[in-house]
């Protein structure tokens, strides 16, 4: 079942001028318990298209649909951002309180859910992300990738269907990225949320469900990471960086060893070479 | 940049710290009113006397409720020196040419600096016992109640809790801006004050523009979090009175009876 839905979808910034679209004729389907990656070069609309996701931004022409409500109905726009949680870039501007706790509270609290049930919310989403000996602390006292830890606390404690992730490892260390691509994996494997991952990394995304390409406010193409990474003349014409198991193992190939396209892998790669003759 | 404490909390476990912060403020507030209305100095003892029992129920150090007063020492100076100057009396204390000085002029000038420093350490024990966070929750709570503020009640306290979030980040950012421009040869410390000020303008506008942008975003992510102003909106962290607060309130009742009443009993002061 899907639980995004976007149909001929068209965004332009300024409505003066509609010919400057960022996003032109985008049409995808997200399924329930699937984790997506989002790729594509600056300005290719992939952080437009997250913000249409949640009606952030409402669409020139098109629909999203949502667990089958339109954003453009604004009726239902808080049940839709409760159902796709999202977090942004940088960790700085998204925290709201003076208080790690009364961060990730913050969403709850929105809800209007009853106070003797907010502290265990705040406590188990704090537990979920491993912070919860920081409740106490003041954010600026955190490192990016435990702020962005607590932002993603603070969309779990809302118990979304789906969480976009807004480019939320470009302004981190590779320390934080690891500890926020690790959350985004274990919330998909063991709570079974939809995730979408939107980056300029892709080897962020040798481990995901399906990579969806974007270029000029288009869907280039989409496929598993296998069927993606195969093609790296492709992805090199895009503006894209190939992760450097795929470019290596790509080099080999070219220098005529046997190595299956298959590999992405430091792992597979070793284990690959050491199978040849 | 060395970390600057806002509203400088003194964490303690005290008598005070324990209240509500709705009944810090409240008791604060009332007893700025009432020091107004003492007109003796028998009043001010009392005032005194309550302040210093707040102090050491609070467990603050003395030092901090002085370094407190320091920043108002100028106006309080300046106060003094005037009514003295300028009041009018019959007891003629001191003449010098044009400068004549009263005995009145003396006892007014003197009840107005106690006047002063009495209310900046009351306020001061109030910010030092209580966190930002409690502060402006309770002042939302106490805005709800007056009918005019009512409905403001909530932004008000939602823009001064976002403000108090965002100063170290804005400080971090500041500090980074300088280094940035010190090492492209920018000059902050010499010439005159119009040269100095000059010279903050490259700080200033690229600080400006990243604030914009750091609230464009940040309203962005709260919207995302299903933010919808104060409406419908419930808190983690509720706050209740107890019997402390009930204690409190008596004391500080009996204290500004004290005060107020200090105006009607006859005394040469």
């Amino acid at each position: 079942m899907s639980i995004i839905e976007v149909k001929d979808l068209v965004f332009a910034y300024d409505s003066t001028e509609p010919d400057k679209k960022a996003l032109d004729g985008v049409s995808l389907k997200i399924n329930e318990g699937e984790f997506v990656g989002i790729v594509g070069h600056n300005g290719s609309g992939k952080s437009t298209l997250a913000k249409l996701l949640n009606g952030l931004l409402l669409p020139t022409s098109g629909d999203v649909l949502v667990a089958g409500m339109n954003t453009k109905d604004e009726s239902s726009l808080i049940n839709i951002r409760r159902n796709v949680g999202m977090v942004f870039q940088n960790p700085d501007n998204q925290m709201v309180a003076t208080i790690v706790e009364e961060d990730v509270a913050f969403g709850v609290e929105n809800l209007g859910i009853a106070p003797s049930q907010i502290r265990s919310i705040v406590d188990n989403a704090l537990h979920a992300v491993d912070m919860y000996e920081f409740r106490g602390q003041k954010p600026h006292q955190l490192s990016g990738g435990q702020k962005q830890r607590i932002a993603i606390a603070g969309i779990i404690a809302m118990k979304p269907k789906c969480i976009v992730f807004d480019e939320s490892t470009a302004m981190l260390d590779p320390v934080g990225r690891r500890e926020v691509l690790e959350q985004m994996h274990r919330l998909n494997k063991e709570d079974h949320v939809t995730i979408i991952f939107i980056t300029h990394y892709m080897e962020e995304l040798i481990d995901v469900d399906r990579i969806i390409i974007m270029n000029d406010g288009k869907v280039h193409g989409e496929g598993t990471p296998k069927e993606i990474f195969a093609n790296t003349e492709e992805l090199k014409a895009l503006r894209l960086n190939v992760p450097e198991i795929v470019e290596l193992a790509d080099g080999l190939r070219s220098g005529g060893l046997d190595i299956s396209h298959d590999i992405l892998t430091k792992e597979g790669l070793v284990d690959a070479i050491c199978q040849l003759k | 940049m060395s970390e600057m404490t806002i509203g400088q909390y003194y964490p303690a476990d005290s008598f005070v710290h324990k209240l509500d912060p709705r009944t810090k403020i409240m008791i604060t507030l009332l007893y700025i009113v009432f020091i107004f209305t003492v007109k003796s100095f028998v009043g001010y003892i009392a005032a005194f006397v309550f302040l210093v029992l707040a102090i050491t129920m609070s467990k603050i150090p003395v030092s901090y409720i002085i370094k407190g007063l320091k920043p108002i020492m100028f106006i309080v100076s300046l106060t003094i020196i005037i009514n003295i100057l300028w009041t009018k009396g019959e007891n003629l204390l001191f003449s010098l040419g044009f400068i004549k000085i009263y005995m009145e002029g003396v006892i007014v000038a003197a009840k107005m600096g106690i006047r002063l420093m009495l209310l900046v350490s009351t306020t001061s024990i109030m910010t030092l016992s209580t966190s930002t966070i409690d502060l402006t929750d309770g002042m939302e709570m106490l805005m709800r109640k007056v009918p005019l503020l009512k409905r403001s009640a909530h932004d008000v306290s939602m823009m001064m809790s976002i403000a108090l979030r965002f100063i170290p980040t804005l400080q971090e950012e500041t500090d980074r801006i300088m280094k940035a421009q010190k090492s492209r040869g920018a000059d902050f410390d010499s010439g005159n004050i119009i040269a100095k000020a000059k010279a903050m303008l490259p700080i200033l506008i690229p600080l400006f523009v990243s604030a914009f942008q750091r609230a464009g975003e940040l309203a962005m992510a709260m919207e995302a979090r299903c933010y919808q102003g104060g409406e419908g909106r419930t808190r983690m962290k509720q706050l209740s009175y107890t019997k402390l607060d009930g204690i409190a309130y008596a004391v500080a009742f009996v204290f500004y009876a004290l005060m107020f009443a200090s105006r009607f009993v006859n005394l040469p002061f």
